[in-house]
């Protein structure tokens, strides 16, 4: 008999999935949200999903982790798969072991006291051993950076710190998937920065897969490895950032309304109007090539 | 943009040295929020208020719809204070667009919950249904008009919130990060209503870190920290002195901090926006490659 190799735990396979939502009221019609996506991330990546708002990124989401369809009815069609395993075959309560979510509001993610306890209330509620629960809360938040905090209370934390304390709370429940849905939309760009540098050093271990939908192109720019862009439900690019924010597919978003980075913006621009070719993405590599061009005299 | 210059008549919001404490421990020092801020909001104008999280922007813009009352200090809209009106009297003068869509929004469809308010106006029918189309249309969201609310993805659910702000028709609207989680094309959309209403002579405070956002639409620019007012100017003047940022704890854009990288080079580090940088460089491109036309023609 002939075994398929074992797939990676963290591994997210999307294929073919379209869903409609149910009608909102008796006789209407379904909402469509996802026409035909097909994606795959691994343990160590962090892809990006962007796109218009309504184009179905939330969605998608909720997809990853079994929501859609489990709690939301609708019409499912397709496959999505986390380590191999169809996410239609496991209880809601199952794939919140594999697939842990983090949301846009910090204190939509926060309910507890203290930090620990915080970060403490998803193992408990699995019924976790008080020594693993114990040792999960120092591991979760010393790869969040927030060791220090352990008896801070979260509501006098900055947005920042309470992010990094949501995703520890996501992370001690040991998800090989990490799902962001807008994590640093409501903070300041030093805290957006502290969240994305703990994304980078998770994606850096290779043990969590991370999705992270958002409409901060710089961000994307700066810290995904892939990017998904959806408009009205539809995959309409996909590639690195540095293929995805240029040339004409940079063009097609901007059309579309969606967001490019400002380096990206600024480098298609320049090339409108001197002869060159830029493709900088970086403050620094923007610094480096438009200081070289202009030393070329 | 054709925005009245404000006359200098009677501001439609006035803060007159106000602070605030959320707790007041008998006998304790009181733990003060927001400190002796004063300022006013002209006819036409689009104040924005730019800091950290956690510098109390939140709590100001609270203070400004009489969400919250001053503890010390006066708040003044049209020239009464808050402090003798409730929220429902406030409403009709102050729209207050929340940075979590979800505290604002409950009726189960869209259009619904973009009708209450103006129908707790007393407003007649005609012209709650006519200020709900327009707020749709004027979002691009009419198609969400039979939606159920918080169905809808991070973005759609906060278009669906400030549509139901601008039905209000409220001459100051309170912008708490209006286009956080939103595409480009319906920030654009949203600013292009808040000009035409700051044409007529209302007045918006903006609450935002997005600097770009600031940049291309904010008449003045008014700093936090640590609860006290620390800066105010002209957009220009504040966002692209990296020194004035960091004293609130801030960072300029990744376009300001390139601009300062090149001064050296004769690209003025004042630049606000990609045109205005693209711009600069060209003209400093030319001026160092003079034969740079003769290679292209």
């Amino acid at each position: 008999m002939i075994t398929a190799p074992p797939v990676p735990a963290g591994t997210v396979e999307v294929t073919g999935l379209s869903y409609s939502y149910p009608p909102t009221h008796t006789g209407g019609e379904p909402v469509a949200a996802l026409n035909d996506i097909s994606f795959r991330a691994e343990p160590g990546q962090i892809v990006g999903i962007t796109g218009t708002s309504g184009a179905g990124k939330s969605t998608l989401c909720l997809a990853l982790n079994g929501i859609v369809p489990r709690r939301t009815g609708g019409a499912f069609r397709g496959r999505v798969a986390i380590g191999g395993r169809d996410t239609r075959q496991y209880e809601i309560a199952v794939m919140a072991t594999r697939v842990a979510m983090v949301f846009q509001q910090p204190e939509s993610n926060l309910v507890g006291l203290s930090v620990a306890a915080d970060v403490a209330f998803g193992p408990e509620n699995l019924g976790v051993s008080p020594s693993e629960i114990a040792a999960r809360v120092t591991w979760a938040l010393d790869r969040v950076g927030m060791a220090g905090y352990r008896d801070a209370a979260p509501a006098r934390l900055s947005g920042g710190q309470q992010q990094r304390v949501a995703i520890a709370a996501a992370l001690a429940m040991q998800p090989a998937v990490l799902v962001l849905d807008e994590p640093t939309a409501a903070l300041d760009p030093l805290g957006a920065e502290e969240v994305l540098g703990v994304l980078g050093s998770l994606a850096a271990s290779r043990e969590t897969t991370i999705i992270l939908a958002s409409q901060d192109a710089d961000a994307l720019a700066g810290h995904a490895d892939w990017l998904i862009v959806l408009d009205g439900g539809q995959v309409i690019a996909s590639g690195t950032p540095p293929d995805v924010y240029a040339g004409n597919t940079l063009i097609q978003l901007q059309s579309r309304g969606i967001a490019v980075s400002a380096m990206a913006e600024l480098s298609a621009t320049l090339n409108a109007r001197v002869n060159q070719s830029f493709a900088f993405q970086t403050v620094e590599d923007a610094h480096r090539d438009l200081a070289a061009a202009l030393s070329q005299a | 943009m054709s925005v009245p210059s404000p006359r200098r008549t009677e501001p439609k919001l006035r803060l007159e040295t106000v602070s605030y404490t959320y707790d007041h421990p008998a006998g304790a020092v009181p733990d003060f929020t927001l400190r002796e801020i004063s300022l006013a909001l002209y006819p036409g104008e689009l104040v924005a208020v730019i800091g950290q999280n956690g510098s109390g922007k939140t709590t100001l813009a609270r203070l400004c719809n009489g969400l919250l009352r001053p503890t010390n200090g006066r708040v003044l809209i049209g020239g009464e204070e808050t402090q003798t009106r409730s929220v429902a009297e406030l409403a009709p003068r102050v729209g207050y667009v929340f940075q979590n869509p979800d505290h604002q929004l409950f009726a189960p469809t869209v259009a619904e919950d973009v009708a209450f308010g103006p129908r707790n106006l007393g407003l007649p029918a005609a012209e709650v249904e006519r200020r709900v189309q327009a707020a749709l249309t004027d979002l691009a969201i009419t198609s969400l008009a039979d939606q159920h609310p918080l169905l809808l993805g991070y973005g759609g659910r906060r278009l669906v919130a400030l549509a139901g702000v601008l039905a209000l028709g409220s001459p100051v609207l309170i912008l708490d990060e209006p286009t956080s989680g939103l595409d480009q094309a319906s920030g654009d959309r949203l600013f292009q209503v808040l000009h035409r209403r700051r044409e007529r002579g209302d007045a918006a405070v903006l609450i935002s870190h997005d600097f770009a956002l600031v940049a291309a639409h904010a008449s003045r620019v008014i700093v936090i920290a640590g609860g006290r007012l620390v800066a105010e100017g002209e957009p220009r003047r504040v966002l692209t002195d990296p020194a004035l940022l960091a004293r609130a704890g801030l960072a300029p854009t990744g376009l300001t901090r390139l601009a300062h990288l090149l001064e050296p080079l004769g690209v003025p580090a004042d630049v606000l926006s990609v045109e205005e940088f693209a711009e600069a460089y060209e003209r400093v491109y030319r001026r160092t490659r003079p034969t740079s036309a003769w290679e292209q023609a």
